[in-house]
C-alpha cells in the first residue's frame, strides 16, 4: 500500500445541517490506496453524513477534502457526486427496481461512457459476487443477500477510487453478512480501491477494516491500528 | 438556471391566473360604473340554494363513500373486491348524464317530469356520482389503520362500536372530510345537472346573467365570488390533507387483518354500498343500451362518430400537455428551486378551484381582443388550466414516493441531473404518467361548461351533443352519445385502476 498520495484526505472538515449544530466538527482523515477503514459509532451521530460529505452529496462548511490529490470539497469548491469517482452502497441498497440485475450493474458504466467494456465487466462482477444466472432477473424477485451483492457489484463496476459502505451489511443475518463481507473485501483487493465502512457493530468493523476509528461529537477518536483496537 | 425556472413558473402562474384577473377587472369596472349590482336578494337566492345543494350532496356522498370504504377496508366477505371496484366506477359518469337518463326513464314509466326536478333528487344524483371522492381517501385511511392499535383497544375491553367511535372514526375523519370538500367543489362547479334539474345555483346564476340578461359585469362578479369560495375549499382541503399526512407519517405500522363477515350478514351492507354504482353506472348503462337497441337505427351511431373523435382528439392533446406540464413541475421540484418558486407553483394549482364556467367566462373576456374566443386554442387552454392540477398532483405524489436514495445512487454512478431524470425518475414514473393522462382524459370527456362557452362554431364534443339534445328535451336521442361517453370513461377508470391510480387494489394495500 502506498501512502504517498492518499486515496482520500480530509482536513479539518466541518459540516452541519441547516438549523442544527455541526455534525462533523473539524474532522481529519487519510485513507491510503487499497486501504480499508471502518468508523464505529452509535446511531445518529453523523456517520452517514460523513460518507455523504465524502461522496459529494452534501456541501461542507469548512475544511478540505482531496480524492487522489485532487481538491473536491472546500468552502468555495464543490465537485458534484457525478464528478467524483466514488462508489457507495447504501444501508437499504437502493437497487433500481425498474432495471434487471445486469442493467443495475451496468448502470454506472453507461453513465461513464464505458459501454464497450460493459458486457465483460458485468460478467466478471456477476462471477465475483456469485450472481451468475440472475442477470436477467428483476430486483423484486431477489432475496436480501442477493440484493446486497447486486448493490456492491454495481458500486464497484465503474472502478471507483473509493467505495463507501453505509451500514451495508447490518440488515443481513450473521452467516450471510460474513460471506458477503468476504466477497466485498476480495473485490476491493482486486480493484485496489480504498474503502470506508461505517457501522455500529465493533465485530464487523474489526473483520472488515485495516484501521478502525471511533466517532464521537463530530470528530474521530481513538484512531488505532487493527491489532491494537482488538486488544 | 434558478432564474430561468422562476421565470417559467411565474409565466405559468400568470397564464393560469389571467382569467381570474380578467373577471375581477370586468366585475370591478361594472361596479364602479354602476352597470352591475349584486342585490342581496340575488345573492341570497343563489347562495341559499347552492348551500342547501352543497349540504345535501356532500352529506350523501360522505354517507355512501364512507360506509362502502369502511365495509371494504375492515371486513372480508364474498364480493368485497367487486364492491371496491364498483365504488370507484361513478368517477367515470358525469352527474348530468345520470340525471338525464333517470328522468327520461322515469318519465317513460309515467312519473311527471316536473316532480322529479327538485333539490332532494339533485342532491341524491350528486351524492351517488361524487361518492368516490369520499370513498377513495376514506378507504385508504381505514386500510392504513394499525392492526396492533385495534387489537389493543379490543384487549382493553372496547366493543366494535366503541372501537369505531373512539379510534377508527377519529383517525379517518380528516380523510373523509378532505374527500367531502372535493365533492363540494364539484357540486359548486357543476352546470349541466343543475341546469337540467332547474336548480338555481351560483354557477347557473353566472350563465343566466351573462347569456340571459347580457350582464357581463354581474356574471363576472358572481364568477369571482364562486372562485373565491372554491379556492377557499381547495385551500382547506390541502391543509386537512397535509395535517393528516403529518399525523400518519412516522413508524410503519402492521396493517390490520380484515374481519370475516358471513355472506348473509353482509347482504344489507352490500346493497347499501352498491347503491352509488347501481344508480350512477349500472342502471343508466342498461337503460341507455336498451334505448339504443330498441331504436335499431344504424344512423344513430353515425351522428356520434364525429363528436366522439373530436372528444378523443381534444382529450388526448390536452392530456399530453397536462402530463408534460406535470413532468416539468417534477423537474422543477427536483432541482430544489427554493421557497418562492414552490409557493408560486402552489398558486398555479388553484386552476382546479376554477369551475369550468368561471374559467370559460374569464377566457372569453381575455381572448376576445385577440379574436380567439370560439377557437380550439381557447378550449385547449381552458382544459390545461382547469386540469393541470391532476397532472401535477399525480406526478408529484408519485415522485415523492420514489426514495431519494435512487437519485443519489444514480449521481454517484456518474449521471447528470438530466441523466437521473431520464434513466431513473422517468421510468419509475411510467405508471403515474399513464394514470395522469387517463384521469385528465376522463375529466375532459365529462367537461361541459367551459366547452360550451369556448368551443368553435359547429364544434361538437360528446358532452355538448348530449347536453344540446337534453336541453331540447330530446332525451331518448341522447342514448348513443351518452353510452359512448360512459364507455370511454369506464375504460379509462378500468385501466387507471389496473395501473394503481386509486390505491384500492390489493397490490397498493401490500405496498408493492
Amino acid at each position: 500500500m502506498t501512502k504517498n498520495i492518499p486515496s482520500l484526505e480530509m482536513k479539518n472538515v466541518a459540516f452541519g445541517y441547516r438549523n442544527s449544530g455541526l455534525t462533523l466538527a473539524g474532522m481529519s482523515l487519510d485513507v491510503g490506496e487499497g486501504e480499508r477503514i471502518a468508523i464505529l459509532g452509535e446511531s445518529g451521530i453523523g456517520k452517514s453524513s460523513l460518507l455523504r460529505v465524502i461522496a459529494g452529496l452534501e456541501r461542507i462548511t469548512s475544511g478540505q477534502i482531496f480524492i487522489h490529490g485532487r481538491l473536491v470539497s472546500a468552502e468555495n469548491v464543490h465537485c458534484t457526486a457525478e464528478e467524483r469517482k466514488v462508489g457507495m452502497v447504501f444501508q437499504d441498497w437502493a437497487v433500481f427496481p425498474h432495471l434487471s440485475v445486469f442493467e443495475n450493474i451496468a448502470f454506472g458504466l453507461r453513465s461513464r461512457g464505458k459501454q464497450n467494456e460493459e458486457r465483460e465487466r458485468v460478467k466478471q462482477l456477476l462471477e465475483e459476487f456469485e450472481l451468475e444466472g440472475l442477470a436477467s432477473r428483476s430486483p423484486d424477485t431477489l432475496s436480501g443477500g442477493q440484493l446486497q451483492r447486486v448493490a456492491c457489484a454495481r458500486a464497484l463496476a465503474p472502478r471507483p477510487e473509493i467505495l463507501l459502505l453505509d451500514e451495508a451489511f447490518s440488515s443481513l443475518d450473521v452467516g450471510l453478512r460474513k460471506r458477503i463481507r468476504e466477497q466485498v473485501i476480495k473485490a476491493l483487493k482486486i480493484e485496489r480501491a480504498a474503502s470506508v465502512l461505517v457501522t455500529h457493530d465493533p465485530a464487523e468493523a474489526l473483520e472488515f477494516a485495516d484501521r478502525v476509528f471511533q466517532m464521537r461529537d463530530g470528530i474521530l477518536l481513538d484512531a488505532k491500528m487493527h491489532n491494537e483496537f482488538r486488544q | 438556471m434558478k432564474i430561468f425556472l422562476q421565470i417559467f413558473v411565474f409565466a405559468l402562474v400568470a397564464i393560469f391566473l389571467a382569467p381570474v384577473f380578467a373577471l375581477l377587472n370586468e366585475g370591478v369596472q361594472s361596479l364602479v360604473s354602476e352597470k352591475a349590482t349584486l342585490s342581496s336578494d340575488l345573492l341570497s337566492r343563489y347562495g341559499l340554494t347552492s348551500l342547501l345543494l352543497l349540504a345535501g350532496s356532500v352529506s350523501g356522498a360522505v354517507l355512501f363513500g364512507t360506509s362502502a370504504a369502511y365495509l371494504c377496508a375492515r371486513f372480508d366477505f364474498r364480493g368485497r373486491r367487486l364492491i371496491q371496484w364498483l365504488s370507484i366506477l361513478p368517477l367515470g359518469v358525469p352527474s348530468y348524464l345520470v340525471a338525464y337518463t333517470w328522468v327520461d326513464f322515469l318519465v317513460d314509466q309515467g312519473v311527471p317530469g316536473g316532480s322529479l326536478r327538485n333539490l332532494p333528487n339533485t342532491c341524491f344524483v350528486f351524492a351517488v356520482c361524487l361518492s368516490p371522492y369520499v370513498f377513495l381517501p376514506s378507504f385508504s385511511a381505514f386500510s392504513a389503520l394499525s392492526g396492533s392499535l385495534l387489537e389493543s383497544a379490543k384487549l382493553l375491553g372496547k366493543s366494535q362500536f366503541e372501537i369505531f367511535r373512539l379510534i377508527e372514526f377519529p383517525l379517518a375523519r380528516a380523510s373523509m372530510f378532505a374527500g367531502g370538500i372535493l365533492a363540494g367543489m364539484e357540486v359548486l362547479a357543476d352546470f349541466g345537472t343543475v341546469d337540467f334539474m332547474a336548480i338555481d345555483t351560483w354557477s347557473k346564476g353566472i350563465y343566466r346573467s351573462w347569456f340571459g340578461y347580457g350582464d357581463r359585469g354581474r356574471a363576472s362578479l358572481l364568477a369571482v365570488i364562486l372562485f373565491l369560495i372554491s379556492g377557499t375549499l381547495l385551500f382547506w382541503e390541502t391543509n386537512v390533507r397535509a395535517k393528516n399526512s403529518l399525523a400518519r407519517s412516522g413508524r410503519s405500522v402492521s396493517l390490520h387483518t380484515r374481519k370475516k363477515l358471513p355472506f348473509i350478514k353482509s347482504l344489507p351492507f352490500l346493497f347499501f354500498a352498491l347503491i352509488p354504482a347501481l344508480v350512477s353506472c349500472v342502471f343508466p348503462a342498461l337503460i341507455l343500451t336498451q334505448r339504443v337497441y330498441s331504436k335499431s337505427d344504424p344512423e344513430q351511431w353515425a351522428s356520434v362518430v364525429s363528436p366522439a373523435l373530436t372528444t378523443l382528439g381534444m382529450a388526448s392533446v390536452s392530456s399530453v400537455i397536462v402530463v408534460v406540464l406535470g413532468l416539468a413541475m417534477v423537474l422543477i421540484w427536483r432541482s430544489n428551486p427554493g421557497k418562492f418558486v414552490r409557493s408560486l407553483a402552489r398558486i398555479g394549482a388553484l386552476g382546479y378551484a376554477l369551475p369550468g364556467g368561471v374559467l370559460g367566462l374569464g377566457l372569453l373576456i381575455l381572448l376576445a381582443p385577440f379574436s380567439l374566443t370560439g377557437s380550439v386554442f381557447g378550449l385547449l387552454l381552458a382544459y390545461c388550466i382547469r386540469f393541470a392540477t391532476i397532472g401535477t398532483s399525480t406526478l408529484e405524489a408519485a415522485w415523492l414516493a420514489i426514495p431519494r436514495v435512487y437519485d443519489e445512487q444514480a449521481r454517484l454512478l456518474g449521471c447528470t441531473s438530466w441523466g437521473v431524470f431520464n434513466r431513473v425518475t422517468l421510468p419509475l414514473l411510467q405508471n403515474s404518467i399513464a394514470c395522469a393522462f387517463i384521469l385528465t382524459c376522463i375529466d375532459i370527456v365529462k367537461e361541459l361548461p367551459a366547452t360550451m362557452l369556448l368551443r368553435p362554431f359547429n364544434f361538437e364534443t360528446l358532452a355538448i351533443r348530449t347536453y344540446n339534445l337534453a336541453s331540447d328535451e330530446r332525451l331518448s336521442e341522447t342514448a348513443p352519445s351518452s353510452l359512448a361517453m360512459i364507455a370511454l370513461c369506464m375504460t379509462g377508470v378500468f385501466v387507471a385502476e389496473k395501473l394503481g391510480a386509486f390505491g384500492v387494489s390489493e397490490r397498493s394495500r401490500s405496498g408493492k
